[in-house]
C-alpha cells in the first residue's frame, strides 16, 4: 500500500466504502515504523493494543453503513507532551519515562471522538525546550528527508513521521516556533492556532501563557480539518476562548483575491540562507500574482524583535 | 534596578545553595544583565496601550465586556467534582514510585 498520498480524506472515504480498513491502514503505518522508524526515530512508544481497538470501532461503523466522522480511521501521532491515558506520556524526558497519565488530553480526546487511531507518541526535545531534536533524553530524530540533517523542534518527531508516512497527520505544541520551525525543516504543513483556540488541557507545559497544540499535516486542507476537530471552548482550560470555531474547511477553496500580507523584515534577517529566502520570495511573488496585497511591515519595536 | 552581593548572598540563602566566591560574582553579573534586557522594555511607548490582565482577555464572544469581564465565563463554582469526578486515588497513586494507600511517600529533602 502507499502510503505517500494518503490524506483524511482519502483515507475515510476508503475506509467508509469498505475498499480497506481502518485496521489495514494501522497495520500498514506500523510497518512502514517498523521498516523506517530505526533510523529516524520518531515515535518514543506505540500504542498498538488502543490503535487496533480503536480501529476495529471504526471498521464496525462502516460494515453497518453508519457515517464515518470527519477523522474516521485515519492514522494519527501525538506528541509526547500530551496526556494520552493509559499510553506513557514522557515529554522526551527520562524524569516521566515510567508516567502513564490517568486521562486524556482534550485535543487527544476529540481527536478520537473524531474517529482518529492513535498509532503512538512522538519524539520531541525534553519537555518541548529545543529546536532540533537533539535534546530529547531518549534518542535523537533525524530528518527523513536527509538522515545526516535535524528534523527541527521541538515537535521534531511529530514533522518527520508525517514527511516519511508512518502517520497521516500528527498533533505538536508550539511555544516559540516548536510545531512550525520542524514543519518547515521537515518540509510539511505546520501550524500553531492563535492562542486560547485549542484547549491545552493535559498538555505537559513549558510556559502555559504562550503554549500552543496544533497539527502537523501533509496538506492544507488535512491540518484545517485537524483545527476544526480540536478547536473550540473547553473548560478544563479556563484560557480557552468562547468564540465558535469557522468552518476551516469551506474557507479553502475562496480566493486570496484582496487578502493583506504582511512581511516584516526583521524576518529577513544576516543569516538568512539564500535558499530559504529564495524559496520564501517565490511564495510571495505567487501570493502577489494571485492578487495578494503585500505590505511590508515592521515587527520590531524599540529593538525588540518579534 | 541593581543586583547587590547582598541581595545574592540573600538569594542563595534563601534557595539553599552554596557558591564559591567566583560562582557569586558570576551570578552577580548575570542577573545584572538579565534585569538590564527587561529595563529594555521601558522605552516602548504604552500610553496609549490598554492594561492586559491575560491573553485571553482579547476573546470572549461579548464585545462591549473589557479585560477581565470578557473571559469572566472562563470561571466556575468553586465545588468539588466542579467539571468532572475526581480521579479514583488508585489511579492516582499508580504511578507514584512510592506511596501508602493515601499518600505519596517522597524522601525528606529539607535538612534545616
Amino acid at each position: 500500500m502507499d502510503l505517500k498520498f494518503l490524506t483524511i480524506d482519502a483515507v475515510r472515504t476508503a475506509v467508509q466504502e469498505r475498499k480497506t480498513t481502518a485496521q489495514a491502514l494501522a497495520e500498514a503505518h506500523y510497518a512502514r515504523i517498523q521498516q523506517e522508524d530505526g533510523q529516524i526515530g520518531a515515535f518514543l512508544t506505540l500504542s498498538k493494543e488502543r490503535a487496533l481497538e480503536q480501529a476495529d470501532r471504526i471498521d464496525r461503523m462502516a460494515a453497518e453503513g453508519k457515517t464515518l466522522p470527519a477523522l474516521g480511521g485515519v492514522p494519527v501521532g501525538i506528541k509526547d507532551v500530551i496526556s494520552t491515558r493509559g499510553v506513557r506520556t514522557t515529554a522526551g524526558s527520562k524524569i516521566l519515562e515510567n508516567y502513564i497519565p490517568p486521562y486524556d488530553g482534550t485535543a487527544v480526546a476529540r481527536m478520537e471522538a473524531a474517529g482518529a487511531v492513535v498509532l503512538g507518541k512522538m519524539n520531541c526535545d525534553e519537555f518541548a525546550m529545543g529546536s532540533s531534536n537533539e535534546n530529547s533524553a531518549y534518542h535523537p530524530v533525524r530528518n527523513p528527508r536527509d538522515l545526516s540533517r535535524v528534523p527541527g523542534g521541538s515537535s521534531g518527531g511529530s514533522a518527520a513521521a508525517v514527511a516519511a508516512d508512518m502517520a497521516v497527520v500528527t498533533l505538536g505544541s508550539d511555544t516559540g516556533g516548536s510545531i512550525r520551525q520542524p514543519a518547515s525543516f521537515c518540509g510539511v504543513v505546520g501550524l500553531m492556532p492563535t492562542y486560547g483556540r485549542v484547549s491545552r488541557y493535559g498538555l505537559i507545559a513549558f510556559a502555559s501563557s504562550l503554549d500552543h497544540i496544533g497539527p502537523l499535516a501533509k496538506t492544507v486542507k488535512d491540518s484545517a480539518i485537524v483545527l476544526r476537530t480540536i478547536a473550540g471552548r473547553d473548560p478544563m482550560d479556563s484560557t480557552s476562548a468562547d468564540v465558535a470555531v469557522p468552518d476551516y474547511v469551506g474557507e479553502l477553496d475562496k480566493p486570496v483575491r484582496g487578502m493583506k500580507l504582511g512581511v516584516a523584515k526583521e524576518y529577513f534577517s544576516e543569516g538568512l540562507d539564500d535558499e530559504v529566502r529564495q524559496a520564501v520570495e517565490a511564495a510571495i511573488d505567487k501570493l502577489k500574482a494571485l492578487g495578494c496585497d503585500v505590505v511590508p511591515v515592521s515587527a520590531t519595536a524599540a529593538g525588540h524583535e518579534a | 534596578m541593581k543586583v547587590t552581593d547582598q541581595d545574592v548572598v540573600y538569594v542563595a540563602e534563601l534557595a539553599n545553595l552554596e557558591l564559591t566566591e567566583e560562582e557569586r560574582a558570576g551570578m552577580l553579573r548575570d542577573l545584572n544583565s538579565i534585569l538590564e534586557y527587561v529595563d529594555r522594555l521601558d522605552e516602548l511607548d504604552t500610553s496609549e496601550v490598554p492594561p492586559m490582565a491575560q491573553v485571553s482577555d482579547r476573546y470572549g464572544m461579548d464585545e462591549a465586556k473589557q479585560g477581565s469581564a470578557r473571559f469572566a465565563y472562563a470561571s466556575r463554582e468553586d465545588v468539588v467534582e466542579g467539571l468532572r469526578k475526581s480521579l479514583p486515588r488508585e489511579e492516582v497513586l499508580a504511578n507514584a514510585p512510592d506511596a501508602d494507600e493515601e499518600f505519596f511517600r517522597v524522601p525528606k529533602v529539607i535538612e534545616r
